[in-house]
């Protein structure tokens, strides 16, 4: 057999697995080496699915689809334990809040102790910016004992012994716990 | 997922799995050989195609994935009785090797069938039992088991000229000697 294929072996499986091979193809079968062996192997197999089916078939237990689908969709299967992951979560929850709250103190303190340089910048009247002035006066006030860069660093130093305090906090209802 | 939507999944789940879960089992089985192996592919073959929730995909191309899962599952196994027992990787246990007990030992034809398919490698097996036995393409089989379509072409072509031989010396040679098989 020199061919490795032939443009009529797919029509004449599909004829002989529908079990209507026009004989035209019939004929081909028999003459080309290609299809002839093909067709040879198609009946071999077909027969050896059928005869396993037979003897095989009736005795085959296949998993029940529902405990396939409950497995997979069961909401223990995916969903976490929500308890768990407050838990989890729970020592970062705290200086998360303060670092943002902490992150919005500072921007304001930026913008009022930049007031006017951005009062220029945006061409604003004076007159729109009192309250804001007034409010810029009194950060200045609080924050006029510290350098630019000691709030910040303060801020920071906060928030890092809040989470300190929290995470031993937390450790020791832990170990309380697993006692 | 909504309820509904999940609702209707899961009945087109059902009608899936009832249509295709059997021949699912046989070509597993004819490929890596052992039951309880096939069990436990067939399983896990579907719990990934239901992860996999490939509802976007006709029916044909949802089999081909499912055959595509079921074949990688097959290879691992393959690969891993591999490392477990090198002897077993050139002719992986079969069902005509003489491991197996039931039904099908009492049946001589069978087992004479089954020792005939059970000469070929488990990837040769894969690839007749796709072709012969699914009808699947050159081009559907490239894609199940992640090869190119040529590869597939030539690789079919010498697994028919093996086998074909094999059959030859058995006395097979098409409808009239059926009866011999």
């Amino acid at each position: 057999m020199s061919k490795i294929s032939c443009p009529l072996e797919k029509d004449v499986l599909k004829g002989m697995a529908s079990g209507n091979l026009e004989p035209g193809l019939t004929e081909h079968k028999t003459d080309c080496p290609v299809c002839k062996e093909s067709a040879a192997i198609h009946e071999w197999m077909n027969r050896f699915h059928a005869v396993s089916v037979e003897t095989k078939g009736a005795d085959i237990k296949l998993p029940d689809a529902e405990a396939i689908w409950e497995k997979a969709y069961a909401p223990h299967a995916y969903q976490p334990d929500k308890e768990l992951v407050k838990k989890a979560l729970r020592p970062l929850l705290i200086p998360q809040v303060l670092t943002y709250a902490a992150a919005l103190v500072f921007i304001v303190y930026l913008v009022l102790s930049n007031l006017p340089g951005l009062r220029d910048f945006l061409n604003i009247s004076p007159e729109s910016l009192t309250i804001f002035t007034s409010t810029a006066s009194m950060f200045k006030s609080i924050f006029k004992s510290f350098s630019t860069m000691a709030v910040p660093m303060g801020i920071a130093l906060v928030s890092l012994t809040v989470f300190a305090v929290v995470s031993g906090i937390e450790q020791k209802r832990d170990l309380a716990g697993s006692k | 997922m909504n309820e509904y939507v999940k609702k209707l999944w899961k009945e087109s789940f059902k009608g899936f799995y009832k249509k295709h879960s059997r021949s699912l089992w046989f070509y597993i089985y004819k490929t890596c050989g052992d039951e309880h192996m096939t069990d436990d592919i067939l399983q896990e073959a579907f719990y990934r195609y239901l992860k996999a929730e490939p509802v976007k995909l006709n029916e044909f191309q949802q089999k081909a994935y499912l055959y595509k899962t079921a074949y990688r599952l097959i290879i691992d196994h393959i690969r891993k009785v591999k490392t477990e027992q090198d002897h077993l990787a050139e002719h992986p246990a079969f069902p005509g090797d003489g491991y197996e007990t039931g039904k099908e030992r009492e049946i001589s034809m069978d087992i004479d069938m089954e020792k005939t398919f059970g000469v070929l490698k488990p990837k040769e097996r894969n690839l007749l039992w796709l072709a012969y036995v699914e009808g699947y393409s050159h081009k559907e089989i490239a894609r199940i088991t992640d090869s190119k379509e040529k590869s597939i072409k030539v690789q079919l072509f010498r697994i028919k000229q093996k086998f074909g031989g094999i059959l030859r010396q058995k006395g097979y040679t098409g409808e009239e000697s059926r009866e011999q098989n």
